[in-house]
């Protein structure tokens, strides 16, 4: 609190009032009644901010290491028939760049 | 409720303020985060159209980017609460230069802008109104508010030392169950 604040200011009065009701509620014993949906919401709010700022938190064994390629392993498993073909061929008769250096031009999955 | 300090948290003086505060605010139990809620919800109110959630994850920013440290010996509620206060009154102060600004060569001085006022007038009426068959609770607001805005000391000096006490905890009642929130404009 700095000076004396004027108070017939409505403002003022109610910046006061705020400030009061404040303390009010930090001087106050727990609620029994906890709404826990409001608890949840409050707590989804920080795990978001707390994500944010801890952008890479996960096991260091589940973190690709600079330098290291990732290995597309093939899978040999029994596949199920597909239904529908779909053509990535673009114009010119190569796959979509996207698929990456292993596509096969032309290939029909 | 914790009453998470610091130096609870803490784990060495070599951690960042970061993470001090990432580790405190993970540590909150419901009743706290209701009660960081209820303090968001009230201070947003001082500014007609802030969310309260858009003021505390604006707090929960300044406080994890370190750009906000925590002092020791302060409950982590009142840190966060301390930033949501001074984030309001920055952008009260703004909306003020600003109305101020487009109102040069009108040749009218204006200490806060109309709408501001009109909304404090109507959040004390709002406050009045709610608490209208409780006399004990509005002598204990107005004496408080007092307090705060540069008064004298002795909260409710009419009320008795019980019946104030009884007036705080229904006052902290309706604030906490989120009552008094929904009533205000």
């Amino acid at each position: 609190m700095t000076g004396i604040r004027d108070a017939s200011d409505p403002i003022a009065r109610w910046r006061a009032t705020i400030d009061a009701l404040e303390a009010v509620v930090r001087a106050a014993p727990d609620e029994p009644e906890i709404d826990m949906a409001e608890a949840k919401e409050v707590r989804r709010l920080i795990t978001m901010r707390l994500a944010a700022v801890r952008p890479n938190n996960l096991p260091a064994a589940w973190v690709r290491r600079p330098g290291i390629l990732p290995q597309i392993v093939p899978d040999t498993g029994a596949r199920p028939e597909t239904t529908e073909t779909i053509d990535l061929t673009d114009r010119r008769g190569r796959a979509g760049s996207d698929l990456g250096s292993s596509a096969i031009p032309g290939r029909r999955i | 409720m914790l009453d998470l300090m610091r130096s609870d948290i803490a784990a060495g003086s070599a951690e960042s303020s970061t993470e001090t505060v990432a580790r405190a605010l993970a540590t909150l139990t419901p009743a706290d985060l209701v009660q960081l809620k209820r303090l968001a919800q009230l201070r947003a109110r001082l500014l007609p159209g802030l969310e309260w959630d858009e003021l505390l994850n604006e707090a929960l920013l300044r406080a994890l980017d370190g750009s906000r440290r925590w002092p020791e010996g302060v409950p982590l509620l009142a840190f966060i609460a301390g930033i949501m206060r001074s984030l309001v009154d920055g952008r009260v102060h703004e909306r003020r230069r600003l109305a101020e600004r487009a109102l040069i060569g009108h040749a009218i001085s204006l200490a806060a802008p109309p709408d501001a006022q009109l909304h404090a007038r109507q959040c004390l009426a709002a406050i009045a109104r709610f608490f209208t068959k409780d006399p004990d609770v509005l002598a204990l607001i107005a004496a408080l508010a007092h307090k705060h805005l540069g008064g004298s000391d002795d909260a409710a000096p009419r009320l008795s030392q019980k019946r104030r006490e009884a007036a705080r905890k229904r006052l902290a009642r309706a604030i906490l169950r989120g009552q008094l929130d929904g009533f205000l404009p």
